[in-house]
This record gives structure tokens, C-alpha cells and sequence, in this order.
């Protein structure tokens, strides 16, 4: 009798939450332009977008949202490369040159004083209140709402782009019977994408090759490398070393919290800087398979390289590029395909973009309206079918885009999921998410590690100096200490 | 109408017996019309040069990062800029680049220019084609000459490939990455000098060329003795011009190394510091300091054209 009755319950329970996330579900997917109310302030918005093609992705619904609305939104246009420049002097100026603006997730504790929470527009403008944003940011993936709020918990915008490192290869290669074979011999173990950084420079070493050495039993015409980093100093090469150092288990720096989660600063332990010697000393021991230009290279050097056939591994590169890595050259040969795999250890940094309120806009209730409407599942949809990587969960995870012969386009979607899902107890931990100085951190991340990847620091040097700049930095720009 | 005499002697009048003139005519009378046509220029260069000039020597003094009240530091922004390595590093590359190019650019663009002076078929599509560099903006320079340099794909690695030669990483090479922004920058500024040359060859009196050649005194002599001597105002244009504008050098870097490779040069130091990192008062410290040195290379340079003026008259 108690066993039926508690099985009846959890039947009960299990049915309303079925409902509940049912109706959310549909309530969500059904968030459209007719759901945003009248809103009498019709100052134009300013919109800034990256470029690099979003722009013509996002433009349409910027457009519907004018008509539906009768707000005129101006978009400015630029680069990644100074976005944070030009946004940072704007808010910071308090100019309300911007109504909304591009948060890189490790930008938000910086910015948090010139934005607004979610919750606080939400109480102002929707009907609903508070609530209504709390059960649209559920279809966001948790550690992607976590990184576009601070450390306190406070969420400013709605992530709409993200990126995740993830390991390209070569499917056709590493599936190919006889470089298995070779790979087996020499190293003792099944060739599959690495696991751990030991194997994959096993792998970067097996498949550095010389012309007129065999691949996959052709005579290759050109130099083969295993792999190409981006060594530039362009700020993506701390994503790839932080990759290193995040999946051996150490941190740039640690968040110190009190029992009740407070934070209190940050700590570089003595094995942190073990660790981060370690991870200069295996990207340094990567590059000498790198093809060449690894060292003033960034995504799109590696990409041109996969896709010319000229590297066999992009160890850790950004799932957006994924889709465009498979236009093969015509040195590649046939049967070429592209094969996707979370990075050595699964922890590489995955950032987004979120939308986020300036507070000195003219319009903060319109800006609020397009940057939700910019979250919308409609939105994301379409996002994901231009080639681009939404934030949302319900979209990602849309069985449409599970289709085999969708795997060149979308084939990244398992090995994302898998990392998010990896990644997301480790989130709150990282410094990215924590200091309110990591735009200045981030610029100091890639002058060190491009120094240590090109030899002009050693390791050891590169400890010390992060160690020594990221005390000065952090003390003169963050809010919170560094700690002995 | 006054003659210039009479106002002199009003001037020395008393008060009570000078000529009460409208404003308008004493302001454009001769002589105070010079300053009142000086005053806009004054203007602009208060609003836009001095202003900005005394506001950065004011934020060198100051801990100066946006987010809070600038705090004064005193002399810690300088004390702390030259015992930086980066500093140093930046402004060894920047001496190196000037000493490079304008070596460079003025031989060549001499030698250039002496060709260019002959009379010879096309001579004008030539000199046309030797002026494209100059058109081609900044930023796209840099971006092609990427292009141009990749090692794999590049043209220049394809062409040096059919020649049997290796791959070049000419931009990611801590050794040559520095030398090929040089050389991007000779490729875009050598028809500057070339054409002042060219401008200045044109222009030189052709009889002491001819008495030369008349008492029979060999090419070599003659480019010696009255070419060169009478092209040296011009070469100390061109040296005084190019070194000013190579320590503010940072638009091929833009779309190559950004600073990497070793090739971060004082200017990119300074927009990263100031503009990336938003440390202004540093920023500002560092573009004094720069500016200084400017003042005392240009001064140096300056005095070495007059000079050359002096002895060409």
C-alpha cells in the first residue's frame, strides 16, 4: 500500500513536471514579435553586431522587430578586434552611444555597473515580471547562463552566440585500416581522437610527415603536419593553452569563497603554477608538429589549413568553424570527412555572446524587448541554419539537426553538448568568469602565452610573468584582491 | 585715414584726447590684423593640440583606468615605463624599423628616381605604376601582403617553391617577421621618396651640368659633387618626414602579427596600453615619452635641413 501510494505520487510529479515543462516548452517556442507589447518610448535603438556574416543573419529580424514595433534600430558593424575598445569607452563614458551591447561572457563582471539585470528590466516591462525571463532563460544551457551572469549570480543579457573548443580531424584518416595499424605499432595503443594531451602530440608526431610519404597508402604531394595551433597573438591562443591548463585540473587563477559563497579573491596555489609550466611546456612541444604560420595564426589559418588537407588534427578549435572546415581542397583526395571530439580532458573554454541593456540607452524598454526577441528560439533557429552556434538548448538539441547527412554542417552538436555538460561544474570556479579586470587580463593572456609559444619567454619565465602582471592588473582594475 | 605715423602719435596721447575708434577698425588695423587672423588657427590648435597635450601631461601624473577618479602618482607612470622591458623592446624595434627603412627607401628611391630621370619609351606609365603603392590604403596593404606572405598558399612561397626553395613563415618568425613589416613598409613609401627625388632632379639648374660635362668631369664625379649636395634639402625632407611618421608606425601591423612575433614597435605598444588595456595614465605616459622623442629626433633633423638649405643657396 505505501510502495503503490509512492509510485503513485512519483507517476503524479513526474506528469506535472512533464506539463509544466511542456507548457514552457511550447510557451517558449512560441515567444514571437506579437508577444511583445506596445511600447510608447519609439527612440531608436543602436545595435552594434560583429562582422563576419551574423550581421546578414540577424539584420532580417532586426527589420521585423522595427515594423512590429515602429522602433527605427540603427546597427553598427564591426570587427571582434574592437569591439571591446569601442564598446568599453562608450558605457564606461556613459555616452548612450549603444541602447543595447555585445557582452563576451568574460566582459560581464566588468561591465555590470553600466548594464541591466535581466530581472530588472523584467519587473519594469514584462507583464508577467521576473518570472517570465526565469522560465525563458531555462531553454539557455546552465554553464552559458552562468558565464553571461557575475559572480554573484546575476544574469545581464540574453547569450545569443556562442563558441566551444572542440578536436576536428580527420575522420577518414583516423578510420583508415592502415594508418590504424601503423599507429598500433608504434605507439601501442588504438589511434582515436586524443583523450589526453600525451596522445594527441603521439598523434601530431605520427602524422607529421614529409612529401612523398604515404597517407592512407597515397603518395602525399606536400609537406603533412598533425596539426595546426592558433600560436598568434590574437586572442584566441589562451583559449587553446587554457584548454591545457583547465584539463589538467589547474587554473590561472582560483576564486577564493567564503563558506556562505562569498568571493573573496583570487589565489594562484603553487600547484596551479605547476600545472601552467606544464601546459606552456606541452603547447611549446605541440608546435614543433604545427604547420608553419602556427605562430601568427588564428582560426582561420587553421581552418584553411584542415581544409587543404595539409594538417590531420585542429587539437582545439571553435565549433563555429566546423561548418565551414569540410570545402575540401583539391589536394585533399576523395573520402575526406570530418570528425568531431570533445578537447583532451573536455575542458577548453567555451564563451558566448550575450545581448545585453547599457543603462545609458535612450530606450532601455525597447532595447529589452529586441535583445529578448534576438534570444528567441525563432531567432536561434535561424542562427543555427546560417551556420552559426546558438545558445539555446531547445534549438541545439532539435532532432531535425541530428540527421546523418547533416554531419558536415552540424556534426559539432553531440561533441558541444558533451562539453557543456562536462564543463559546467568547473564554470564558476574560472577566473574568466569571476574578475571584473579580464578585459585587460584577457589583452596581457595573449601577449604572455604568444611570448611563451614563440620561445621569447620560457615556461618558467611565463609563470613567473603571469603570476607578477596578473597581481598588478587584477589590483588595479578588479574589485577583488589577490590573495597569498 | 590715419597715416602710420599719425597713429603712432595717438598712441601717445593721453587718454581723454585719442580718437575713439570702432572695434572692427582697430582690430583689422595693421596692427593687431596679423593676430586677428592668427586667432583661429590659435583656436584649433588650443582646442585640439594643446588642450589634449596638457590634458595627457596632467593624466601621466595620475593612476588614470575609467572606472574610478583619476589618483596622483607622481612620477610612477615614467619611473615605472623605463624599467619596462616591453618599453625598451618596443623602442629598440622602432629605431631598428627607422634606421632600415629610411636607409632603404632613400637609396633606392635616389637610384629609382635618376632612372626614372632618363627620357625613355612609356617613361610615364612608369612613373604611374610607381606611384600605386602610395594608393593603397593602410589597412588593405597589410591584409594582402598576408595573403601574399602565407606560407603555404601564399604567392611569394608558391613562386619561391618553383624554385626550389623551402617554406617561409616571413610573418610568424620572431627573426624575420620584423624585417618583412620593414619591407611592407618600403613597398608602400619608396614612391614618396622616389618622387621627391624625381621632383627634385627635375628641378636641379641643368648649366652647373653642363659645365661638368663641358670640362669633362666623369658621371660619378659630377653625381658626387653637384647631385648629391644639391639633393640634400630634399633627402633631409624625406629623412625628417619618413623617421617622423615610422615612430608612429602601426598600420601594417593591423591586419598581419598585431604586435606578435616580435614585431611590436612603440606606437602599437602605446594603442594597446591606452586602448586595449585602458590604462590611461600610463597610455598617456607612454605617448609623451614618445612625442619627446619625436621632438628631439625631428629638432636634431630639423636643424640638419636648415643646414642643407643654407648650403644649397
Amino acid at each position: 500500500m505505501k510502495k503503490s501510494a509512492v509510485v503513485a505520487l512519483a507517476v503524479v510529479m513526474g506528469a506535472l513536471l512533464v506539463l509544466t515543462t511542456g507548457q514552457v516548452f511550447s510557451a517558449q517556442k512560441a515567444f514571437n514579435l506579437d508577444d511583445i507589447p506596445e511600447i510608447e518610448n519609439k527612440t531608436p535603438l543602436t545595435l552594434p553586431l560583429e562582422a563576419g556574416g551574423e550581421e546578414d543573419t540577424l539584420i532580417p529580424f532586426v527589420k521585423q522587430f522595427e515594423e512590429k514595433t515602429g522602433i527605427p534600430v540603427n546597427t553598427e558593424v564591426m570587427l571582434f578586434a574592437v569591439m571591446y575598445g569601442k564598446e568599453n569607452i562608450e558605457l564606461v563614458g556613459g555616452t548612450g552611444a549603444y541602447d543595447i551591447v555585445i557582452v563576451e561572457a568574460s566582459w560581464t563582471n566588468e561591465w555590470a555597473p553600466y548594464l541591466f539585470s535581466l530581472e530588472e528590466l523584467a519587473e519594469k516591462y514584462e507583464p508577467e515580471g521576473v518570472e517570465a525571463v526565469r522560465r525563458d532563460l531555462v531553454y539557455l544551457d546552465a554553464g552559458l547562463r552562468r558565464m553571461a551572469s557575475t559572480r554573484e549570480g546575476v544574469i545581464y543579457g540574453w547569450p545569443y552566440e556562442c563558441y566551444t573548443l572542440m578536436n576536428m580531424h580527420r575522420a577518414d584518416v583516423f578510420e583508415h585500416p592502415r594508418e590504424r595499424a601503423n599507429f598500433r605499432r608504434r605507439y601501442g595503443y588504438e589511434l582515436a581522437p586524443a583523450k589526453i594531451w600525451d596522445q594527441l602530440r603521439d598523434q601530431a608526431e605520427f602524422f607529421t610527415r614529409k612529401k612523398g610519404d604515404k597517407l592512407k597508402g597515397e603518395v602525399l604531394t606536400h609537406d603533412l603536419y598533425g596539426l595546426a595551433l592558433m600560436a598568434g597573438r590574437f586572442p584566441h591562443v589562451q583559449d587553446q593553452i587554457g584548454a591545457i591548463l583547465w584539463g589538467m585540473g589547474g587554473h590561472w587563477a582560483k576564486i577564493v569563497r567564503d563558506e556562505n559563497g562569498k568571493p573573496l579573491g583570487f589565489r594562484i596555489s603553487e600547484q596551479d603554477k605547476t600545472l601552467l609550466k606544464a601546459t606552456f611546456e606541452t603547447y611549446v612541444d605541440l608546435l614543433q608538429f604545427a604547420s608553419p604560420g602556427s605562430l601568427n595564426a588564428f582560426w582561420d589559418f587553421v581552418m584553411a589549413q584542415f581544409s587543404a588537407g595539409n594538417i590531420i588534427i585542429a587539437p582545439a578549435l571553435y565549433d563555429s568553424c566546423y561548418p565551414w572546415m569540410s570545402a575540401w581542397g583539391p589536394d585533399v583526395g576523395p573520402g575526406a570527412r570530418i570528425g568531431g571530439a570533445p578537447t583532451p580532458m573536455t575542458q577548453p573554454y567555451c564563451g558566448n555572446f550575450h545581448f545585453a541593456v547599457a543603462r545609458d540607452g535612450k530606450n532601455p524598454e525597447g532595447a529589452y524587448w529586441l535583445a529578448k526577441w534576438m534570444g528567441s528560439y525563432e531567432v536561434h533557429k535561424a542562427w543555427i541554419e546560417a551556420g552559426f552556434i546558438p545558445s539555446r538548448r531547445d534549438v541545439v538539441e532539435e532532432p531535425m539537426y541530428r540527421k546523418p547527412e547533416l554531419h558536415e554542417k552540424l556534426g559539432w552538436i553531440p561533441t558541444m553538448l558533451e562539453t557543456w555538460d562536462y564543463q559546467y561544474p568547473f564554470v564558476n570556479n574560472y577566473l574568466h568568469f569571476n574578475s571584473a579586470a579580464f578585459g585587460k587580463i584577457y589583452d596581457f593572456m595573449t601577449e604572455l602565452c604568444h611570448d611563451v609559444a614563440r620561445g621569447a619567454l620560457t615556461p618558467q619565465e611565463g609563470v613567473d610573468e603571469w603570476v607578477k602582471t596578473f597581481t598588478e592588473l587584477q589590483t588595479k582594475f578588479g574589485q577583488l584582491p589577490v590573495l597569498k | 585715414m590715419l597715416n602710420q605715423g599719425d597713429e603712432a602719435r595717438i598712441e601717445r596721447l593721453p587718454g581723454e584726447f585719442r580718437e575713439r575708434r570702432p572695434a572692427w577698425q582697430v582690430l583689422t588695423s595693421e596692427k593687431y590684423i596679423k593676430w586677428f587672423l592668427v586667432i583661429p588657427l590659435l583656436v584649433v590648435l588650443g582646442v585640439f593640440a594643446f588642450y589634449p597635450l596638457f590634458y595627457c601631461l596632467y593624466m601621466s601624473f595620475h593612476e588614470a583606468i575609467l572606472i574610478r577618479p583619476p589618483e596622483f602618482l607622481g612620477l610612477d607612470n615614467y619611473r615605472k615605463i623605463l624599467h619596462n622591458r616591453l618599453f625598451w623592446n618596443s623602442v629598440g624595434r622602432s629605431a631598428s624599423t627607422v634606421v632600415v627603412c629610411v636607409g632603404i627607401e632613400i637609396t633606392l628611391g635616389l637610384g629609382i628616381a635618376l632612372f626614372l630621370n632618363r627620357e625613355f619609351r612609356g617613361q610615364n606609365i612608369v612613373r604611374g605604376l610607381c606611384l600605386l603603392p602610395l594608393m593603397v590604403s593602410p589597412l588593405a596593404m597589410s591584409l594582402m601582403w598576408k595573403y601574399f606572405l602565407e606560407p603555404q598558399f601564399g604567392i611569394v612561397n608558391v613562386m619561391l617553391s618553383w624554385i626550389g626553395f623551402s617554406q617561409v613563415a616571413f610573418l610568424s618568425e620572431s627573426g624575420v617577421a620584423l624585417y618583412t613589416i620593414m619591407f611592407m613598409e618600403i613597398w608602400k613609401w619608396l614612391p614618396f621618396s622616389i618622387f621627391v627625388f624625381l621632383a627634385a632632379l627635375r628641378g636641379l639648374p641643368k648649366d652647373a651640368f653642363e659645365a661638368a660635362r663641358v670640362d669633362g668631369a666623369s658621371p660619378w664625379f659630377t653625381f658626387k659633387k653637384l647631385t648629391l649636395p644639391m639633393l640634400k634639402p630634399f633627402m633631409m625632407i624625406v629623412i625628417l618626414l619618413r623617421v617622423m611618421w615610422l615612430i608612429r608606425l602601426s598600420d601594417p601591423l593591423f591586419g598581419t602579427t598585431q604586435g606578435g612575433a616580435g614585431t611590436e614597435v612603440l606606437d602599437w605598444y602605446i594603442y594597446r596600453i591606452a586602448f586595449i588595456r585602458f590604462d590611461i595614465g600610463e597610455g598617456t605616459t607612454l605617448a609623451l615619452i614618445a612625442l619627446l622623442m619625436t621632438i628631439i629626433i625631428g629638432a636634431v633633423l630639423f636643424r640638419q635641413l636648415i643646414k642643407a638649405l643654407g648650403a644649397a643657396r
